[in-house]
């Protein structure tokens, strides 16, 4: 039974042991190109926008689109493709403000609620359940209507409402956390409350709460569009994608464009903000990460470091 | 001789997040009809490996099996995965270390017992539902007919383990793998199921494939063992012999570790560096870096298996005199 | 003699269970039940048993990391029984733990220097000392420095425990706590690191709690050794003396159990029926009285006392002594 070692497939010898899975497999880099040409154009919306978002020009009431006017023109003659742009600012601010305050009240919550337990948590617990009993856009109606109508007082509504949300994920990811070894090394070390939480627990949830934040940022571009949709939220002439839709509307069969832009844009970005985080999630979480065929994966690696002059043996 | 599993030169390269990992390079194994064989080694050197390679238990989209595994003759390589199924828990079955995630958690173990003998023996209902408090009382849970309705969590770990032996003995197989099967158990539960199992082997005439890190519980059960380094066994012989002169350098050092040898107090003997990564595939003796005894040879080509004498192999261009013992 | 570095007097720790059913009475698991122990300055204490004897509550709780439901723990002469919140971080510096499984024990999102630095920033050591100390202990553990820079998962299992003990050693602890430090080690590494602590030990006169399910491993690093069975403990005394002559039959079976590389002892193996009783309806007899293949009648009536039968060998047992 003495047998001679007869060795490993043709190999590769590679320097360095970097991870198979990539945050940018094809997909999430048509969603990122997209979603980063969009911001851009909306940033530098004074530089591209051929008109002044606000500026009417009654001869062009409800023009087709042209050379002149990518997109045409509404009933108010203000040309449409400039107010995409101007509108784009609001709606992708406001989104980001929504998710900005849920964060800032939201994860702090969560982590107080999980790691403390006892009567804390029962309290933030329970204020949670009954804000999250209502139908959120509800409540959000509810809140404006209280508030007054404009766009700030639709960003603080929303985000209110998704506090609760992104408390309960951060809570349940922090008991997970809690109930690690490292945590009683640190407890055992001295550290303070404050510094586990902060400093060790926090790091160690801060990847799948940025999943949920990418998500939650596409959810406040459609809630927020719902609520300019019905008048709740940016009021008019201030350029909005759910405001815009909304004065569509009433000349939808003359000038559908008036509506289908904004429309349009606003389902691109919430499938790219999707897509994104999908991939961002598999990123992050490398157990989810499919793994390649070992045959295609070698070949690959074999051709990568032909093309680097590198040694393949035999 | 006529062995009952015979693998030969088996390489296993496997795709994992961090590139392909050449997780077994020439194994060489063999086992008789009717012996208790163990696989020693530290983590990652491929026990666990070989035993799942016996299955053929990895994803043949993401591995590469190369070799031979011959069981009662028959190629297990060539074998359909409709062939291997069949085999699977018929002749060749196996115990895991975590007997509690091994078994369903909502379903009493009788039935469970029940169920897989059926799957394989098309038997009625009521036929294997018999033959699993029979098969309870042979691993010792008494009163079967009462325990047999018991759930999972209702037992101990001991105990649980004890289901697992049972359902895996119920098509009275020819070789059981036992991966670690006593290392998440107490001291005293642990000789309880050695005990256990050197009785179904001698009773049942089934050969086991123990895997474990312990060289205690190869001394006192096994019959020949076989130690593993870097994804290939080092070494192999009567267990006896192994223990008290072995070849391999490695696996002297190995055992000149385990403390309970010297006095109280005293410095235990260690192995200096740590096992290679398996990421890059071998071209010299993997042992070579960390040996004592290395020449410029040893860097230079792959040890082949040799005999050193009454059976004994090892995979060694410079094997050490067995005579001496291995505790000095 | 000088007053020891930890007492515990008739120690007892108990955890309540919820109910399963409405209106069950509230049931409790008593997890050590009056333990009394004392460590001498520069000693290694031993403790074995099985898993859920009570052994890692017994180092949690003279740590304080556990509130205590009765008896008295003294630490260098000061009860700490009472201590909770704030007045319990001083103590943290004084006190170390090193737990069972390296991997788990470090922040994984953390730089293992990171990790050390913090150790010595909580505790307002200043900045350059800290950095020299690092520098020493990372020589003592024989580590190169750019490890500062790795990531714990970097790392192999036995590296990482000796940055375990190295953090534990940052703080000049009065008092170590070693809960199963080798147990999640490989045989080879197991070696490495018990070497360490035996150097370490000398070097820095260290007072340690061992606690460990392997006879062997106590019996190669201890001065003194216990050996609790369902929260209690049974059988105590110098190291020596307990292995050389075993009383309690629990320690009797339990070295007995212990498969070794000598063909012989296979002969002689003792091996126990049963499971661990639990430890929420515990007997009024001897805890062992179930599974003991020398049970008498009174040891199910009358629980067994620590008692000195010469030579400071205590033993718990109705039959001996």
């Amino acid at each position: 039974m003495i047998s001679a070692f007869t060795g490993h497939s043709p190999l590769y010898r590679s320097k360095k042991k970097k991870n198979v899975g990539k945050l940018f497999t094809p997909g999430v880099t048509v969603a990122f190109s997209v979603l980063v040409l969009i911001l851009l154009a909306c940033i530098f919306a004074p530089v591209i926008a051929p008109y002044d978002p606000n500026a009417q020009d009654l001869t062009q009431c409800l023009a087709k689109p042209s050379a002149d006017h990518l997109l045409g023109c509404d009933q108010n003659g203000r040309d449409i493709f400039s107010r995409i742009l101007y509108g784009g600012r609001t709606a992708l601010v406001s989104a980001l403000l929504v998710v900005a305050f849920s964060m800032v009240v939201g994860i702090p919550l969560g982590l107080i609620s999980g790691y403390k337990g006892g009567v804390i948590d029962t309290i933030i617990m329970r204020c949670c359940d009954v804000l999250l009993s209502f139908p959120s856009l509800l409540l959000a109606f509810i809140l404006v209507a209280g508030l007054g109508r404009n766009t700030f007082n639709a960003v603080l509504a929303l985000g209110i409402v998704y506090v609760p949300m992104l408390t309960r994920l951060t809570r349940s990811l922090t008991l997970v956390e809690k109930n690690k070894v490292y945590v009683s090394a640190c407890v055992s070390l001295g550290y303070s409350d404050t510094r586990i939480i902060y400093r060790h627990i926090l790091p160690n949830c801060i990847s799948t709460i940025l999943v949920q934040i990418t998500l939650d940022i596409a959810y406040a571009i459609l809630d927020l569009a719902s609520l300019s949709f019905l008048g709740l939220g940016t009021q008019p002439p201030q350029a909005d994608w759910g405001a815009m839709l909304d004065e569509g509307r009433a000349v939808l069969l003359m000038n559908p464009m008036l509506s289908l832009a904004p429309g349009l844009v606003i389902v691109i970005v919430v499938v790219a903000l999707n897509i994104f985080s999908d991939g961002l999630h598999q990123y992050l979480d490398q157990s989810q990460t499919a793994l390649p065929n070992i045959d295609k994966y070698e070949k690959k690696m074999n051709r990568k470091l032909a093309k680097e002059g590198g040694a393949v043996d035999g | 001789m006529d062995n009952l599993l015979e693998i030969q030169n088996l390489t296993v390269e496997l795709m994992s997040t961090r590139g392909i990992v050449y997780a077994l390079s020439g194994v060489d194994l063999t086992v008789r009809p009717g012996e208790i064989h163990g696989i020693v080694g530290e983590s990652g050197c491929g026990k666990s490996m070989t035993a799942k390679s016996i299955l053929r238990l990895h994803n043949p989209q993401r591995s590469r099996m190369r070799g031979s595994i011959r069981f009662q003759g028959r190629e297990l390589l060539d074998l359909s995965n409709r062939e291997m199924e069949k085999l699977r828990g018929t002749d060749i079955s196996m115990i895991f270390q975590d007997p509690m995630t091994s078994l369903n958690p909502i379903m009493p173990i009788g039935a469970q017992i029940a169920d897989m003998y059926r799957i394989h023996t098309k038997a009625s209902k009521a036929e294997a539902m018999e033959k699993a408090q029979e098969l309870l009382a042979k691993v010792g849970i008494e009163p079967a007919s009462k325990r047999c309705k018991q759930y999972p969590f209702e037992l101990s770990g001991g105990m649980q383990q004890r289901v697992m032996i049972a359902m895996a003995i119920a098509c009275s197989p020819k070789l059981l793998i036992a991966d670690e099967p006593t290392t998440a158990l107490d001291v005293t539960i642990q000789a309880q199921i050695l005990e256990l199992l050197q009785q179904l082997s001698a009773d049942m005439g089934m050969s086991i494939l123990l895997i474990t890190h312990n060289f205690g519980v190869v001394a006192e059960t096994c019959d020949r063992v076989s130690v593993m380094y870097a994804g290939k066994v080092v070494e192999t012989g009567n267990t006896l012999d192994l223990l008290q002169g072995a070849s391999h350098p490695y696996s002297r050092a190995l055992i000149r570790s385990i403390p309970g040898g010297g006095a109280k107090g005293s410095r235990l003997e260690t192995i200096p560096g740590s096992p290679p990564a398996l990421f890059e595939p071998p071209l010299s003796c993997m042992y070579a870096p960390r040996c004592p005894y290395a020449e410029e040879g040893c860097q230079k080509a792959y040890p082949a298996m040799i005999d050193c004498g009454g059976g004994h192999l090892a995979a060694c261009f410079k094997p050490l005199d067995k005579e001496v013992p291995n505790h000095v | 003699m000088s007053e020891p570095v930890i007492r515990a007097e008739h120690l007892v720790k108990e955890f309540p269970i919820a109910s399963k059913k409405l209106g069950e009475p509230k049931k409790v698991l008593h997890a050590v039940s009056d333990v009394s122990l004392s460590i001498p300055k520069g000693s290694i204490f031993g403790i074995v048993g099985e898993s859920g004897c009570g052994k890692s509550t017994l180092g949690r709780s003279l740590l304080r990391l556990e509130t205590i439901t009765g008896g008295k723990v003294y630490f260098q002469g000061r009860d700490i029984t009472d201590l909770s919140g704030k007045d319990l971080l001083p103590l943290r510096r004084d006190m170390q733990m090193i737990f069972q499984n390296p991997y788990a024990s470090f922040n994984p999102k953390q730089k293992i220097g990171a990790a050390l630095r913090e150790v010595a920033k909580v505790h307002k050591i200043p900045a350059q000392e800290a950095e020299e100390k690092i520098k020493y202990l990372l020589k003592e553990i024989n580590l190169p420095e750019d490890t500062l820079n790795r990531i714990p998962s970097e790392m192999s299992g036995g590296q990482l425990q000796r940055l375990a003990i190295a953090r534990a050693l940052i703080l000049d602890p009065a008092f170590i706590v070693a809960d199963e430090p080798v147990s999640a080690l490989d045989v080879s590494v197991q070696a490495q690191i018990l070497n360490l602590m035996m150097d370490l030990r000398e070097k820095f006169s260290l007072t340690m709690l061992f606690i460990s399910h392997e006879m062997t491993v106590v019996r190669h690093l201890c001065d003194q050794v216990a050996v609790m069975y369902l929260g209690t403990v049974v059988e105590q005394a110098e190291s020596e003396e307990l292995f050389n002559n075993l009383l309690h039959p629990y320690t009797q079976t339990l070295m007995s159990a212990i498969p070794t590389l000598d063909p012989e002892h296979k002969k002689q193996r003792i091996v126990l029926q049963g499971d661990l009783p639990s430890a929420i309806d515990v007997p009024p007899g001897c805890p062992f009285a179930d599974r003991c293949p020398k049970c008498q009648p009174q040891c199910k009536e009358s629980r067994p006392q620590l008692k000195d039968v010469g030579n400071n060998h205590l033993v718990a047992c109705h039959l001996v002594g």
